[in-house]
């Protein structure tokens, strides 16, 4: 019996021992079979690398996926269905970046690098508008419209394939205006008409120079519906995905609540790009996902693993773990347009109202080491113009007594002070955002630097409510604000400020800057306006009312598989459908 | 002695609870830069010669902070506790004392803060008031001293009813001496107790308070401070950030509670009598040597007898 089991266990020993043997051989067939593929995907590639594929899929992540579209309230907001809102790539908008001719693939021009404000100047592509005019009496936008353009077949709501016309703007814009969720933001208009098939007149009782934006590509009316889905929307809830027609790359196929969105490719699509002096139709990709997910380790791993190709906002904290954890993927950082600024009240502040102690203060800044610090290769300001636009001022360009605000010299400020009645300084207290790192870090360092002025800084850390109420009351010695600087008509504008936004009422309470800024948003040409903006700008950044810090990096991770991209992450507000459509998966 | 003795790691509990109050009052002398004294060319570095501990994403030295800290874990610490100290005596005494309607609502009162969480309370408090350390010794002392109050009305309603303290009633001696000369002495020994169990609850909650950006505002360096914010962000790159001041905390906590807990055995008088947890480990191994002895010195005389 003994002998037996003895037997047996040998018996099992040898085959164990030759297991690993026999599986290598198995392997080593099927690496002769993946060197035969390779060799013939290879000599494809060799013959023409550049030549685009069609088919294939790509995941993508928007910036709401980690938010489940299941609650998205359709008779609340100007679109009908999306996966997060923005990206919708089933539809058209208005107005867009034309990435082929202005970006990086074209003229590089424009990066389109955290561009939700587009320049006019770089605006058109694959569109609905292909040309607009302004006329000031009466106050009429007309847009022409592109034709050729078709809305897709769709069964659920009965609706058969049918050209795009002028009336489909028309309901589109009277629905979204009208939406509760936009507020006030619309009342420079009175209505939309339509004379013929593809042209829209809007007529407005104010001129507003940001219409490109705020009609065109940066809200969500300029994502273009046709009544047939709009009106079968409501009360549908999370099944009306089924009722969506496509004017877009793309057609949903299908919606899983808390896993993905995907859609194919729409083969009705008028939009083409030209390449190596090819024309092809897009979208190159047969299925696009949009996948939900919530958690930001989760993220990280799928992008590690290759199941997510490309996410253009990704935290830039998660670019050292992507590293270790895949080396094959590009990052690319880039800046995002949104500052960091210390609001001085200029107004009310019996120290701060005083342009020297101000200006003083500016110079006891170290910039650099701040800006090195809290987000390392950031060194020009972003606030109140974001570096790209074309109404920004590089340091390097400003006047002399700007600049000189730009450079740290502690004892010149400590001079100045002096010189303005405060040889040895005052106390001032600086509200920041408790759970805002950064404002805590920037913080820290300028009680430390202002010491050596004589200035005794106080941080006053509370929540972002009671921060705002405070911001609103003005009864603050210095604030620290958040500004999203790519729109410069933005946080230049007093609309902003009463949505509780950013606030510069302390501005506007100066005549000379309220003439300046009631002339720039009348503005209707291009170059006028950025002259205009570009000059505000200037006068803010010289006045010291705000001591602004660099511009935040973003991080743009994909996937080396992803081909034809050059690094665009948007055409609009949070908008990668173009990019989306061009491009291509290589063999992988 | 008798603590060194008898409770070895009360007696490790008290040092740790030392080194927390000498590093705390001589912070200043001890630390090797300021607290907040920034070393931009030194930032994110790892232990070092010239910084022991290495440095935070803005170049602070993290030693000289975490030496700074402890000063602010001390003064939250012994303050609040003190605060919640004197609440739970004053309310557990007059509402036990009282009784009555007044007992039931002080009881009910003590009920409904209880049936809050505590870090909600705490954090909805600190909204409406605002940051700061006196701001958190005043909600940490005040929520933690209603609470407590319940044990010192359970241990003053048993010495209510002793026989010294009906005889002075029964003589006429005023209400507040008999709370103040009877009562209070027989209930020193757990107020020291519910005092050493204090201390570590309130620096673990000032550092959770913290943690949430509602404790001690910047640039003050509380240990619960310094592992939120940037060291939640650089927990990868630089580990160290969130890695000392975690490690303070829990080796003062232990200690604290360590020595609190020794107290309690050395004074409780119910431990009185045996030597406590630790105490009845070495008395049950001076049980087992004597009964070792015993039977050694049994069978030796068994052998004597086996011998003769």
């Amino acid at each position: 019996m003994k002998s037996k089991i003895l037997l047996s266990g040998l018996v099992l020993l040898l085959m164990a021992s030759l297991a690993p043997a026999l599986s290598s051989c198995t392997s080593k067939t099927n690496t002769t079979a993946s060197s035969t593929t390779t060799v013939t995907s290879v000599s494809v590639t060799t013959t023409n690398p550049n030549a685009p594929v069609y088919g294939g899929t790509l995941t993508v992540m928007t910036d709401w996926g980690n938010t489940d579209p299941a609650g998205f309230d359709a008779d609340l907001s100007p679109a009908v269905w999306s996966t997060s809102v923005w990206d919708a790539p089933f539809l058209s908008w208005l107005l867009g970046g034309d990435i082929d001719t202005y970006g990086p693939r074209g003229t590089n021009a424009f990066a389109f690098q955290s561009a939700e404000y587009i320049p006019p100047q770089y605006l058109g592509g694959n569109d609905l508008v292909t040309s607009w005019s302004i006329s000031m009496s009466p106050i009429v936008i007309t847009l022409k419209l592109r034709s050729g353009v078709t809305w897709s077949a769709n069964s659920t709501i009965g609706m058969a394939s049918r050209p795009f016309t002028s009336a489909d703007v028309v309901y589109s814009l009277t629905r979204g205006f009208a939406a509760p969720i936009v507020g006030g933001t619309y009342s420079f208009v009175d209505s939309v008409t339509a004379p013929d098939s593809t042209t829209v007149n809007i007529n407005c009782n104010t001129f507003n120079a940001n219409w490109a934006y705020y009609i065109g590509y940066g809200y969500m009316p300029g994502m273009i519906t046709c009544p047939e889905s709009g009106n079968s929307t409501a009360g549908a809830g999370g099944e009306d995905w089924r009722n969506q027609s496509s004017d877009g790359p793309f057609i949903i196929s299908n919606y899983v609540s808390g896993s993905s969105v995907t859609y194919t490719a729409n083969p009705n699509y008028w939009g083409k790009s030209t390449i190596n002096g090819t024309s092809y139709k897009l979208p190159f990709v047969g299925t696009l996902v949009y996948p939900i997910i919530a958690d930001d380790s989760a993220l990280v791993a799928a992008l590690e693993t290759g199941k997510v190709d490309w996410n253009p906002s990704q935290p830039l904290s998660d670019s050292d773990s992507l590293k270790a954890g895949s080396s094959s993927l590009i990052q690319v950082k880039y800046l995002t347009g949104n500052s960091e600024a210390l609001k001085l009240n200029r107004l009310d502040n019996q120290y701060l109202k005083n342009e020297s102690v101000r200006r003083a203060l500016m110079m006891g800044t170290d910039l650099n080491t701040i800006n090195g610090l809290v987000w390392p290769g950031s060194t020009e300001p972003g606030f109140p113009i974001a570096q790209g636009n074309p109404a920004y001022t590089s340091i390097s360009q400003l006047p002399a007594s700007t600049a000189q605000l730009f450079t740290y010299n502690a004892t010149a400020a400590k001079q100045a002070l002096a010189a303005a009645g405060y040889p040895n300084g005052f106390s001032l207290t600086m509200t920041i955002q408790s759970t805002s790192t950064t404002d805590t870090d920037i913080a820290e360092l300028l009680v430390s630097e202002w010491a050596q002025l004589g200035v005794t800084l106080t941080i006053n850390s509370i929540d972002a409510t009671a921060k705002q109420t405070l911001d609103n009351s003005r009864k603050f010695d210095c604030i620290m604000e958040s500004f999203s600087c790519n729109n410069p008509i933005v946080p230049l504008s007093q609309v902003e400020s009463q949505a509780g936004i950013v606030n510069l009422d302390v501005y506007l309470a100066s005549e000379n800057f309220k003439t300046q800024y009631d002339k720039m948003v009348l503005d209707t040409d291009t170059a006028t306006l950025t002259a205009d903006e570009k000059s505000l700008a200037l006068a803010i950044l010289d006045d010291a009312g705000y001591i602004p810090f660099g511009d935040q990096m973003g991080l743009n991770v994909y996937q080396p598989w992803i081909k034809n991209y050059y690094n665009e992450t948007d055409t609009g507000y949070h908008n990668r459908v173009a990019m989306q459509a061009e491009m291509w998966i290589a063999a992988h | 002695m008798r603590m060194i003795k008898e409770q070895p790691l009360g007696t490790i509990g008290a040092i740790i609870t030392l080194i927390l109050l000498v590093t705390g009052i001589f912070a200043r002398w001890i630390a090797p830069f300021g607290m907040s004294d920034p070393h931009p060319l030194y930032a994110l570095q790892g232990p070092s010669f010239k910084f022991w501990l290495g440095t935070d994403n803005i170049g602070r030295d993290l030693l000289s902070r975490l030496i700074y800290g402890a000063r602010i874990s001390m003064i939250v610490g012994l303050t609040a506790s003190l605060l919640s100290v004197v609440i739970s005596v004053i309310l557990g005494i007059l509402s036990a004392y009282i009784g009555g309607a007044f007992d039931l609502i002080v009881q009910r009162f003590v009920d409904a803060v209880l049936s809050v969480p505590s870090l909600l309370l705490l954090m909805v408090v600190i909204s409406l008031i605002g940051t700061g350390m006196w701001q958190v010794i005043f909600c940490l002392g005040i929520s933690n001293g209603i609470g407590g109050s319940r044990m010192i009305r359970s241990l003053v309603i048993g010495i209510k009813s002793n026989l010294y303290v009906q005889a002075a009633v029964a003589i006429g001696a005023p209400t507040r001496k008999i709370m103040l000369h009877h009562i209070l002495p027989n209930i020193m020994a757990p107020i020291i107790i519910i005092f050493s169990m204090t201390v570590p609850s309130v620096i673990l909650a000032e550092a959770g308070l913290s943690f949430l950006g509602f404790g001690i505002p910047p640039p003050a360096p509380s240990w619960g401070g310094m592992l939120s914010g940037s060291a939640r962000k650089y927990m990868f790159k630089d580990p160290w950030m969130a890695l000392w001041p975690g490690l303070a905390l829990a080796i003062v906590v232990y200690g604290v509670n360590m020595f609190g807990d020794a107290l309690r055995d050395l004074l409780d008088p119910r431990l009185r009598g045996g030597a406590g947890r630790y105490g009845g480990i070495i008395r049950k191994r001076r049980i087992s040597k004597v009964i070792t002895q015993e039977n050694s010195n049994q069978s030796m005389a068994v052998n004597r007898e086996k011998e003769e």
